[in-house]
């Protein structure tokens, strides 16, 4: 027997254990492969974004010149046709943008379910005009930082949502005339010896973003911390992530009523002139809330509303006077 | 590489010119020839390389012993973890569903307004629960994911302290309640989800590399294989020097690394490619399912979101839309126990199409009651169905890879203790089997 054979044997028996090998071999692959994971990054969702830091300030003569309303306010039936009521009146719904937890101006009630507040009954009110019935709003729920671009892209009738008029927000949107006046205070632990944002000096202030209050802050030697809404900066001050709250004081007065520990205090740092956005083409409607406006001022509606969800801050004033004057 | 004796020597080897017939003579025979000093010589050489023979055919039994015996016993070793990788993976995946069912209780409820419902009451707190034990288990034996487990701990406690928080204000009328929602909604989405997603690929990790020890058959297979071809050339190269064609030792010695191969190296190689079967036919589809389930169960809760974020909840709907289609996709994949639950998984989201017509048609109240109703053939219940169902079959196929991977190690196990004592008896035998021809060339 030659040792020829005998090495080629060898390599026969080596190859065959080599394909056996490869045989068992057949359990490979990592953990993502079991996940059946071919890369599904999960992304979450963030809060809406927010529509870019407000631009400074555009000079314009005066803000709150609003369009003249009609020259007599037309009944539901009566609207005129190709108005823009008249389309809101026969798609059967206004829909309007608010906010679900801005307490005493537009929150949702957590025993029923149902959003209540100031914001909400003048909306109401616009409703009955449009329908004859106060109950065909279609509500969407939004952040102070979606206000301009639901009303710019179309998607709401009107925004009613603690909205101050600016210049720069008529640039891109239409405001009805005032009809509320509401100034920034500030809320702090009770007991604190500050009386206004000055004597905040470091401290944590927080403000929702994409608000002219958050952009107020920066007057202020305090350190701004910005929350996706108005109620998120209740439960960081509750949570002691933040020092105080700035606000009108119509949001203040809510807040204070949901924290016994809370209180607003000093005279409101600025004057905040809400009114209902309209988008800026639909000047008719504009019109329209205006008159509607003015009748529940002169009937005496509008006191009544401040007396049920405004009364903590005090008597009713007198109704902000209406500028017109602004042509389209 | 099958046949035991391969041996070449034929019946009659041909005489070979100058050298004496091949009489079977007793022992010592050949030694006897009276030859002078050349021969001595060669005898010499022949005792040495009678030596050398029997040792390497003794030297290749203890190897396919040792050889045999770690390397089964490594493949057993692996398919035990592979076991319990596979069993942690699906706790990581539990946990991370009975967080999800959590919120989505807690956050359906919100929607329902008012004093909070019981049932769903008791179904959150039954889901923390589950959660609790879960993070327990699982940080029993954390490994490199002790860290993240530790602070899956913290989340959950402060999770639950913030719903606590959310309920007290909600009880009394506080709309900060929903605040403090979002935080607890948020800090699962953002930061538990999230850790528990990379607790998940360790744990995968781990289990699939546990797996890999099927290779180990590979040794068993290749140190008995060798074994027995080393036995076989030494019978050959044996035969040729001393004229006998069979070594009765070296014979028995072939015949156990057969026994050897076939009880330990085939049931070694049968064992790893049952394991790898497994895997591909059992552990993966389970996975499936409690991943689709999973995603169902996110997206119960970007359902509420869209409902609670009242218009402004497009983002939540596309995030829903996404889950569910994934989920589906999972399904799809796995034929089996798919199919049934793939229907399932259609029935709820034919309920969910309802509701969003609702919503989107303007009616939220009607939406809500329909998204909040516990009635039969309600969305719901069509979910509940679909993650019962679910959890059933996970639960199956958790089990029956256990006992199957668990068997396959046991086997694994068995072969090496097998090869073993094959390989050390045939050792033995070997070298005992060849003392007469060493004795012979002395």
């Amino acid at each position: 027997m030659s040792r020829r054979p005998l090495r080629s044997r060898l390599a026969l028996a080596l190859t065959t254990v080599a394909l056996a090998t490869g045989l068992v071999a057949c359990s490979t692959g990592s953990g993502a492969d079991d996940l059946g994971l071919a890369a599904a990054p999960s992304e979450e969702p963030t809060e809406e974004p927010t529509s870019g830091p407000t631009a400074p300030p555009v000079e314009c003569d005066d803000a709150l010149a609003s369009y003249e309303p009609f020259e007599t306010q037309p009944a539901p039936d009566e609207l005129p046709a190709g108005s823009t009521m008249a389309e809101i009146r026969e798609r059967g719904a206004l829909v309007v943008g608010v906010s679900g937890d801005t307490l005493l101006m537009s929150a949702r009630n957590p025993e029923t379910g149902v959003i209540e507040g100031f914001d909400i009954d003048i909306l109401r009110e616009i409703s009955r005009a449009i329908f004859d019935d106060p109950d065909r709003l279609q509500l969407r729920v939004i952040t102070s930082a979606q206000r301009l671009e639901v009303l710019e892209s179309g998607e709401v009738d009107l925004v009613a949502r603690t909205f101050t008029i600016t210049c720069t927000r008529w640039e891109s949107i239409a405001f009805s005339a005032e009809y509320l006046h509401a100034g920034q205070k500030v809320l702090v632990a009770e007991g604190s010896p500050a009386q206004g944002l000055e004597d905040l000096a470091g401290q944590r202030v927080c403000a929702p973003q994409a608000t002219t209050t958050l952009s107020r802050l920066e007057e202020y030697p305090v350190e701004a911390v910005a929350a996706p809404t108005h109620s998120q900066c209740l439960a960081l001050f509750q949570q002691g992530r933040v020092d105080a709250i700035t606000g009108d004081d119509t949001i203040l007065a809510g807040f204070a009523a949901q924290d016994p520990y809370a209180v607003v205090v000093g005279e409101a740092i600025s004057d905040e002139p809400y009114g209902i956005g309209v988008p800026a083409e639909n000047v008719d409607m504009v019109r329209f809330v205006n008159g509607v406006l003015e009748e529940l001022v002169a009937d005496g509606t509008w006191q009544e509303l401040y007396e049920t969800w405004l009364g903590v801050l005090g008597p009713a004033p007198e109704p902000p006077t209406p500028v017109y004057g602004r042509e389209p | 590489m099958t046949s035991p004796t391969p041996a070449p020597p034929v019946p009659q080897a041909p005489p070979q010119p100058g050298a004496p017939a091949p009489v079977p003579v007793p022992q010592g025979a050949v030694v006897a020839a009276p030859q002078p000093a050349p021969s001595a010589r060669r005898t010499a050489d022949s005792a040495t390389r009678v030596t050398r023979l029997s040792l390497a055919a003794t030297v290749a039994c203890l190897l396919a012993a040792l050889l045999g015996f770690l390397g089964a016993q490594q493949q057993a070793g692996g398919m035990s973890r592979a076991a319990d990788g596979a069993d942690r993976v699906l706790a990581v995946m539990e946990l991370r569903q009975a967080l999800l069912e959590a919120d989505g209780a807690a956050t359906n409820a919100f929607l329902v307004g008012g004093l909070e419902p019981l049932d769903r009451r008791e179904r959150y707190d039954e889901a923390i629960e589950r959660a609790s034990v879960l993070v327990v288990e699982l940080s029993q034996d954390a490994g490199r994911d002790a860290q993240l487990i530790a602070g899956l701990n913290t989340d959950l406690a402060t999770y639950t302290s913030l719903v606590e928080a959310a309920r007290v204000n909600n009880r009394q009328g506080f709309p900060v309640g929903a605040a403090y929602l979002d935080q607890a909604s948020t800090l699962v989405r953002e930061q538990m989800l999230v850790d528990l997603d990379t607790v998940l690929e360790m744990a995968a990790d781990d289990a699939a590399g546990a797996f890999r020890a099927g290779g180990w058959a590979a040794l068993v297979l290749a140190a008995v294989v060798v074994g027995a071809v080393v036995l076989v050339l030494v019978q050959v190269r044996l035969a040729a020097m001393t004229r006998r064609r069979l070594n009765a030792g070296l014979v028995v010695a072939t015949l156990l690394l057969v026994v050897a191969f076939v009880g330990g190296a085939m049931v070694s190689l049968r064992a790893a490619e049952h394991a790898a079967d497994v895997r591909t036919d059992v552990y993966r589809p389970t996975l499936a399912v409690a991943q689709s389930a999973v995603l169902a169960a996110e997206a119960r809760t970007l359902e509420s979101f869209t409902l609670i974020k009242r218009g402004s909840g497009a983002p939540y709907e596309a995030l829903f839309v996404e889950r569910t289609t994934a989920a589906a996709d999972l399904l799809d994949r796995e034929r089996q126990p798919g199919q049934r639950l793939s229907a399932l998984l259609e029935d709820w989201l034919e309920g969910h199409a309802e509701i969003r017509a609702l919503d989107d048609g303007g009616d939220w109240e009607e939406a809500v009651e329909l998204a909040v109703t516990d009635d039969e053939g309600g969305p719901s219940a069509a979910y509940a169905a679909f993650a019962e169902a679910a959890d059933v079959t996970v639960a199956e196929g958790a089990a029956q890879v256990r006992a199957e991977v668990g068997g396959a190690g046991s086997d694994a196990r068995r072969a090496a203790w097998l090869a073993a004592a094959a390989g050390l008896l045939g050792a033995v035998v070997a070298w005992r089997g060849t003392a007469a021809r060493r004795e012979e060339y002395r």
